[in-house]
């Protein structure tokens, strides 16, 4: 199994699941290396899955994401 | 269109609402608009979302509602209802940990209703666009106010303010308007096949008491009923020789505090149009929310409140749960009658009805102010 669909496999689990932790860990995680390999449209849609996942669980986690999306001009 | 003006005449003579007014999809559409939404109706209770965070769906009559108490700690109504593809935002009721999330596209709200966030809206990855004003797009808020623990709406947002609407209520009743205190174990539904109006109506008068209620009667007997009445407003009796449950070594439930005198040993209950039936005494108030779920069918939420946190506590599990049964039972006693209301509204000749000029001024009242909402509705349509 490849790491995508190892990945592929834990999101769709935690989205059978509501767990809104696991979704965030994931498209977070896949958001920053996106990011750091200098692909900031790509980054910005994963994080912004995190984002939406973080906002819904009151996880504090939203902050952060909110400034990464926030520096690129991607949030208000 | 129903013919009011023989509702609208003085008691002695007038009529009460005509049949369409319970057999007549077209009129229970046009009530909708003109006597439910155009005023403040209740939707459900303040207890219904107890914590911080918590949501509550409501359908009133097809409107989609969400009851939410937000962080600090109020009760807010909003059209449950995305702003972006109109989307029903929550399905079952829940607790909201942070934003209220749309299924469909995952447009973000807090429970102010203000919109937090717009993922993708501006493309992928770009969650903002010139043309998406996120202060336009909150959620849309309904009126909203509590009073008696019951949350009442003004859809229509033409309603005058509610404390202006009831303020002779608010001050007849100023001794119980404060915390109340509720514990589920006192709370129960029951469903009629009724009109919602039905319900109203029955609950006004106190003639039917010595042969629906005997054993109310035997403690309450009709001459010790008065009515009340107050035209465009409200209606109903009181009672002049209430006497408190006792349970075991005589404990009483607690007074409320700074209770009147004059409430030792009375009682009084007041439909408060168009759909709430209120009951207050020196130690309990109880509130039904009528919620019209057809034009034949109503259910009937009841949920009894008491005057502190002592009385909902382990100490007063079984008065309450006598009390509980009392009423449920009183009520259950009236079903029948106003089912076969319903049922009689069907007879082709009746034509609305002849009041008792001496008992039945408070039905009157709320025929009067149901036409009154109607026309006013008419008038509306007529000038647009």
């Amino acid at each position: 199994m490849s790491r995508f669909e190892r990945l592929d496999e834990q999101v769709l689990k935690a989205h059978e699941q509501g767990d809104h932790g696991a979704l965030i860990d994931v498209y977070h995680m896949l958001g920053d290396e996106e990011l750091a390999g200098g692909k900031i449209t790509s980054g910005c849609f994963l994080l912004t899955q995190a984002y939406v996942y973080a906002l819904e669980a009151g996880d504090d986690r939203a902050n952060e994401i909110h400034k990464i999306l926030k520096s690129h001009g991607r949030e208000e | 269109m129903s013919d009011l003006s023989a509702v609208m005449q003085p008691l002695n003579v007038a009529k009460g609402l005509p049949n369409e007014h319970y057999v007549d999809e077209a009129t229970f559409k046009e009530e909708r608009e003109s006597v439910l939404f155009a005023n403040w109706s209740a939707v459900g209770f303040a207890h219904d979302v107890p914590n911080a965070g918590d949501a509550n769906p409501i359908d009133f009559l097809g409107m989609p509602l969400l009851m939410v108490r937000d962080d600090q700690g109020a009760v807010r109504v909003h059209q449950n209802t995305c702003r972006h593809r109109g989307m029903i935002l929550v399905s079952e009721k829940s607790n909201i940990r942070g934003t209220i999330r749309c299924p469909y596209h995952s447009w973000c709200y807090g429970l102010d209703g203000a919109l937090r966030s717009t993922p993708h809206v501006g493309g992928p990855g770009q969650n903002t666009h010139v043309d998406i004003k996120r202060n336009e797009l909150g959620l849309i808020e309904i009126r909203s106010h509590i009073y008696m623990g019951v949350v009442f709406v003004n859809i229509s947002g033409n309603a005058a303010p509610f404390e202006e609407v009831h303020r002779d209520l608010l001050a007849r009743w100023d001794d119980f308007d404060k915390p109340l205190h509720h514990n589920p174990d006192s709370a129960f539904a029951l469903d009629v096949d009724s009109n919602w109006k039905l319900a109203v109506e029955n609950y006004c008068e106190s003639y039917h008491l010595p042969w629906v209620h005997p054993g109310l009667n035997l403690v309450s007997r009709l001459e010790d009923h008065y009515h009340l009445e107050a035209p465009q407003k409200y209606s109903g009796q009181g009672s002049l020789v209430y006497s408190q449950l006792k349970g075991e070594n005589d404990l009483v439930f607690p007074d409320f505090d700074g209770v009147a005198d004059k409430w030792n040993t009375a009682s009084e209950y007041v439909a408060l149009y168009p759909n709430v039936l209120l009951g207050v005494h020196r130690d309990h108030t109880y509130a039904i929310i009528l919620e019209p779920r057809a034009i034949s069918k109503t259910r009937e939420h009841v949920a009894i409140y008491y005057a502190n946190s002592r009385a909902v506590g382990a100490d007063y599990d079984a008065m309450r749960q006598t009390n509980t049964a009392f009423w449920k039972e009183v009520f259950e006693e009236d079903i029948f009658v106003v089912e076969g209301m319903q049922k009689g509204r069907h007879g082709v000749l009746f034509d609305g009805g002849k009041f008792s000029p001496a008992m039945d001024g408070p039905t009157h009242l709320f025929h009067d102010w149901v036409a009154t909402q109607i026309n006013n509705g008419r008038k509306q349509v007529a000038a647009e």
